[in-house]
């Protein structure tokens, strides 16, 4: 028998992976996927929730949770490419030019 | 019985593959323990009786977003990273752990209000029809919201990759 908790569990196990590696990486593209796997897991909590409660607004929130992080990765990348052409460079550290004074 | 195989077997793999997705050096090879984790959580929504986002999230996550993130890999030539971890890793860890334990806490607190018994489905079937329901009776604002949003995100792509001095 599967209960609610196990789901849960899971999601928050993938949380916690994608926060650390958005705290521990340096390379761009690996704080952007951890990102998306920390959307990935808020998710997977979100619709066994929305399971337990049998609810169907969790599928649809889901639904634009997809949606907006398709969004944030395009335009995440273009930023990325765009940093790229200017500095050659992944490390997140390049961020740390942009600071102001 | 093979509900309960199907739940440890994504479990493991989903794990293993968010684990390799931040421990692998060169980016390829963690994009692909991404997918590997996307697909788990695939499998995951069909346990939960939910055919709609297990066919989203293959879609639109295996298949739209892991498209991107390997194209732009593969454009831009990534090699492996010389500076692996940051610095002051340990206080970093300590920090997230200070920021994560009180999510932790009320998560299991939240938690116990879900007793076994409770968990069961009302009967309530989550397929497109209703799916679609909700979006336009309930969802409606951050539906259209939502469609302006890939429009600015379009609009932005292009004129940020089309700057008016590279384009000779």
């Amino acid at each position: 028998m599967m209960y609610i908790d196990h789901f849960v569990a899971v999601g928050l196990i993938l949380f916690i992976i994608g926060f650390i590696g958005v705290i521990v990486r340096k390379n761009v593209f690996i704080i952007m996927m951890s990102i998306e796997l920390m959307l990935n897991a808020v998710n997977l909590i979100l619709l066994s929730f929305g399971y337990a409660k049998g609810s169907v607004d969790a599928s649809t929130i889901a639904l634009l949770i997809l949606a907006i992080s398709a969004a944030e990765a395009a335009f995440g990348f273009v930023i990325v490419i765009n940093i790229f052409k200017n500095r050659q460079d992944f490390n997140i550290n390049i961020f740390n030019h942009y600071k102001g004074d | 019985m093979v509900v309960d195989i199907l739940f440890y077997g994504f479990t493991i793999f989903a794990i293993l593959g968010a684990l390799g997705t931040i421990s692998f050096s060169h980016p390829i090879n963690s994009a692909i323990s991404f997918l590997i984790t996307l697909l788990c959580i695939a499998g995951f929504y069909s346990l939960i009786d939910n055919p709609f986002l297990f066919i989203m999230q293959i879609t639109i996550y295996s298949g739209a977003i892991m498209v991107t993130i390997l194209f732009v890999i593969m454009y831009l030539n990534v090699q492996k990273e010389k500076t692996f971890f940051a610095k002051k890793i340990f206080f970093k860890i300590v920090g997230a752990a200070i920021i994560l334990i009180p999510f932790i806490y009320i998560f299991f607190d939240s938690l116990n209000k879900y007793k076994a018994d409770k968990v069961l489905n009302k009967g309530v079937i989550v397929n497109i029809e209703n799916i679609g329901k909700s979006i336009f009776n309930d969802w409606f604002l951050p539906f259209e919201l939502i469609s302006v949003l890939l429009l600015v995100v379009l609009i932005g792509v292009v004129i940020l990759l089309n700057k008016k001095g590279e384009r000779k």
